[in-house]
């Protein structure tokens, strides 16, 4: 069974976190699940958050259990 | 440029009130107007004998005076005991309010730990049947803008 992989995101401007009830920095990772797809757009869109970028290990997202099964 | 479509009125405007800066209690169906005053930085000016303009440097902001308009009711957890409980003791007290409700997105501006300066008890007139209003002046030493989200 695959599992999705959620985004990330950052703050680009001060936030105020409602779920947590705290402070989140401009810079600082940001949870949204609590948000819909439509509420996190325009967030977004309004230059709030950005969305984190995965360094790209050369899998594709595919974990590789070769080398684990080898020997 | 174009004119802006983006203006808003308050009539969608939140505002909450906190005895701890983290825990907060809307009180937007008791708040009436919230006015916004100070906060002015300090500024100096000298003049030289050479020149026809001034001098002029820069210092330190004032604080802010936050006053909040309420409707006066008499329940334990409602704004008049809480405000007045906070006012008695000069304990720390804190506004927030947002203009446009305080969805995603939206903007919130939070004063920072304040002092309750001033707080009108209830008053008024035998004639009118208005609904009796207070008012409580916070004052802090910023405003602090934040998005919620």
């Amino acid at each position: 069974m695959t599992r999705k992989r959620e985004r990330r995101y950052q703050a680009k401007a001060l936030l105020w976190h409602t779920a947590e009830g705290r402070y989140v920095g401009a810079g600082e990772e940001v949870d949204l699940s609590h948000l819909s797809p439509g509420d996190i757009a325009r967030l977004v869109e309004a230059g709030l958050v950005e969305i984190v970028k995965e360094e790209n290990n050369g899998t594709n997202g595919k974990c590789d259990l070769s080398e684990g099964l080898q020997g | 440029m174009a004119q802006t479509a983006n203006a808003i009125s308050l009539k969608d405007c939140k505002v909450e009130v906190s005895t701890n800066g983290s825990t907060w209690t809307d009180i937007s169906g008791f708040a009436t107007s919230v006015e916004v005053g100070g906060g002015d930085r300090q500024t100096a000016e000298a003049y030289t004998f050479d020149g026809d303009t001034a001098i002029v440097a820069s210092g330190k902001r004032e604080p802010v005076e936050v006053t909040v308009k309420v409707v006066y009711t008499e329940g334990t957890s409602e704004p008049f005991e809480t405000v007045c409980a906070a006012y008695e003791a000069g304990s720390d007290f804190y506004v927030r309010w947002s203009p446009k409700g305080g969805q995603a997105g939206e903007f919130l501006f939070t004063s920072g730990k304040g002092i309750i300066k001033s707080l009108t008890y209830p008053q008024g007139e035998a004639g009118s049947g208005d609904p009796v209003l207070v008012e409580f002046t916070l004052v802090t030493p910023s405003i602090t803008k934040s998005a919620a989200v």
